[in-house]
């Protein structure tokens, strides 16, 4: 999943960027309101955690401007102003969540992660389809009740494929979502990860998870 | 008071003595032209008298008839040494010549006798008369009661304490309007000053008489240094929590630290929390009155999203439109605490309903979780509850509704049995 953290204090920046790139998402960062304004214009992001207090355009702004460009990314609004005023106020705004600081890196993860969750319409925190599951919260898939191992990418790819079910997924789409900005993006190298993960998902053929559609993407597709 | 005594002394000692003396001047010039009256009814006799190779002339009527009229109360006699010789057609009863004082020649004496009980005023005079060749004294007396100047005086007294009581009458009524000319808008002053204490208004208006103006002015110049004070003091506060807090979250959230530093932590953050939004809180006075209702309904929809996941039943009938006199930013915490709080102890429903009689407004929040264990509840209530451990959940919340709500002179019950409902009372 690929998020954006905006946050002009440089070392909580960095211990967020570590944190969440440990727990399997690709992370793109901004210290100030107008490059994270710029970010959220230019890319997809599956979650984005914004601090208000930030320079050259103020947090409430930034959420507000990507509002009225109907940038629909779930937003967490991670701040100082702790006053249920300003909690509302952020809310209100268009923020989808609100954590305050200090704050235990745990719950802001869980707080992430049920964001995009709901946000593609999923209640709770595991994922069916078909006889695959995927615990988000454990990061941990089962196959028919068996937990299988998967690559971060491949684990990344399966994620973002059950999290959009029966939606035709494009290459690029899947690539900007397992990726940060940083990388050289190489559609092939997709095919590759796709490639591995039916083989893992579906040793023996029988199921057929993902089905290709030929230039148009793939799709997560539960038998009938 | 003090204007209303000294009126009290100008009326009880100055009146008096000036009317005292103005009748005492107003008898001194009345017994001067009674003298000069006298005087001049002498030259009348002296004319009318002669004497001649010792002979004594002297008409019966005089000129002056006031000497010819019986009763007329003008006496006039003339002497030779001690013998009466002639005296006036209107004398009835003769006083007594040994009354009558000598003067020598060419003197002239004014004073007052009594006789048959009443005082006379007397005007004596002695001319010098030739005969042959030797001057004979002659001695004149004009008298006259003092009833009639008497009487008139009394007249003038009596118009005089009339004329001034009126007179007094109406500077006391002028000088109470003039009074309560300048104590009204001092009234005035004193019930502004209570408004705004009060929270109805922030500043002293209206116009004021000139000194007043000025006093009202250094009000108003006072009043807006202690609000800007306030928010300085309030702003630095804020400042300082925002500072403290992002330090503490590096803390935090470094891996390095050790776990056992954790709770010690943990502690720094409720203590700054609790501590600085206390000191966050604005006085009791000097609030505008709000619709309570939008707050809430704005609360509760930022609790959809908080508490997305259990997707809860959050309910809020808006029966009546209430206003309050409290600073919205209070509101706003008192509500999103409690409501925070329900949303996290409930399983599907919150309910909240906003109510007012005579005496209170009541927001009731109900929800359908377990409820508050008696003991913490205690605690709760408890005021300035302190948080010696970490405690989460409805701790620390709680415990700042209670401070809010105690700072407004409300109340905080809960119910007695489930379903589990908190309300706060807020006096009116």
């Amino acid at each position: 999943m690929r998020l954006l953290i905006v946050e002009d204090t440089p070392q909580l920046l960095v211990q967020l960027d570590m944190f969440f790139q440990k727990n399997g998402f690709s992370v793109d960062l901004a210290d100030d309101g107008e490059r994270a304004l710029f970010l959220l214009k230019e890319y997809e992001y599956d979650a984005a955690i914004i601090d208000l207090g930030l320079p050259k355009l103020d947090g409430l702004e930034v959420i507000k401007a990507a509002r009225k460009l109907d940038i629909k990314v779930p937003v967490l609004i991670l701040t100082a102003r702790d006053s249920w005023q300003q909690k509302v106020d952020g809310l209100d705004a268009g923020g989808d969540d609100y954590l305050t600081k200090p704050f235990h890196e745990e719950e802001l993860l869980a707080r992430v992660k049920a964001l995009i969750r709901r946000s593609s319409g999923h209640a709770s925190s595991e994922l069916k389809a078909g006889p695959i599951t995927l615990d988000l919260s454990l990061q941990q898939v089962y196959v028919s009740e068996r937990p299988l191992e998967l690559t971060a990418y491949e684990y990344k790819v399966l994620e973002y494929l059950m999290l959009h079910p029966k939606k035709v997924i494009s290459k690029s789409e899947l690539t900007e979502h397992i990726y940060d900005q940083d990388f050289d993006l190489d559609s092939n190298v997709i095919e590759v990860f796709v490639g591995r993960l039916r083989k893992k998902l579906d040793p023996d053929n029988s199921i057929k998870p993902i089905e290709t559609l030929r230039g148009r993407g793939y799709r997560l597709f539960s038998p009938a | 008071m003090r204007s209303v005594l000294s009126l009290c002394l100008v009326v009880i000692f100055v009146l008096p003595a000036l009317v005292w003396s103005i009748s005492t001047a107003h008898f001194s010039s009345l017994e001067r032209a009674k003298m000069t009256e006298l005087e001049l009814m002498s030259y009348v006799l002296i004319a009318d008298f002669d004497l001649r190779e010792s002979v004594i002339t002297m008409p019966v009527a005089v000129l002056d008839e006031r000497f010819n009229i019986t009763q007329s109360g003008y006496h006039g006699y003339i002497k030779l040494n001690d013998t009466l010789i002639w005296q006036s057609v209107s004398v009835t009863d003769t006083i007594e010549p040994a009354k009558l004082p000598r003067t020598g020649a060419g003197e002239s004496r004014f004073s007052t006798i009594e006789h048959d009980g009443e005082t006379w005023y007397l005007y004596s005079f002695t001319a010098e008369f030739l005969n042959y060749n030797r001057y004979e004294a002659i001695h004149f007396h004009i008298a006259n009661h003092a009833r009639d100047m008497r009487a008139e005086h009394a007249v003038f007294t009596r118009t005089l304490w009339q004329s001034t009581l009126v007179i007094s009458l109406v500077i006391t009524i002028v000088l109470i309007l003039s009074l309560l000319s300048v104590l009204l808008p001092v009234r005035t002053l004193i019930a502004q000053l209570k408004r705004t204490r009060q929270g109805q208004q922030s500043q002293l208006s209206g116009e004021f008489p000139l000194e007043l103006n000025a006093m009202k002015s250094t009000i108003n110049r006072v009043l807006q240094e202690e609000q800007q004070q306030r928010e300085r003091y309030q702003n630095a506060l804020q400042d300082l929590a925002h500072s403290l807090k992002t330090p503490l979250t590096v803390i935090k959230g470094d891996p390095a630290l050790p776990s056992s530093l954790h709770p010690q932590v943990d502690q720094i953050d409720q203590i700054i929390q609790r501590q600085l939004s206390r000191a966050r809180f604005s006085q009791k006075s000097g609030h505008q009155r709000i619709a309570l209702s939008p707050v809430i309904e704005k609360v509760c929809e930022s609790m959809h999203k908080i508490h997305a996941d259990k997707a809860l039943n959050i309910m809020y009938d808006e029966t009546q439109s209430v206003k309050y006199a409290i600073d919205q930013a209070d509101w706003y915490e008192i509500l999103g605490n409690i409501l925070d709080n329900a949303c996290k102890a409930a399983q599907k429903r919150v309910k909240v309903t906003l109510k007012e009689d005579l005496q209170w407004v009541v927001l009731s929040v109900e929800d359908d979780g377990q409820g508050i264990p008696l003991a913490q509840q205690k605690q709760i209530l408890k005021r300035g509850y302190r948080l010696d451990q970490y405690t989460e959940g409805s701790g620390i919340g709680l415990a700042t509704v209670n401070d809010l709500v105690d700072l407004y002179g409300g109340k905080i019950r809960f119910s007695e049995n489930l379903p589990f409902s908190l309300s706060i009372y807020l006096p009116k």
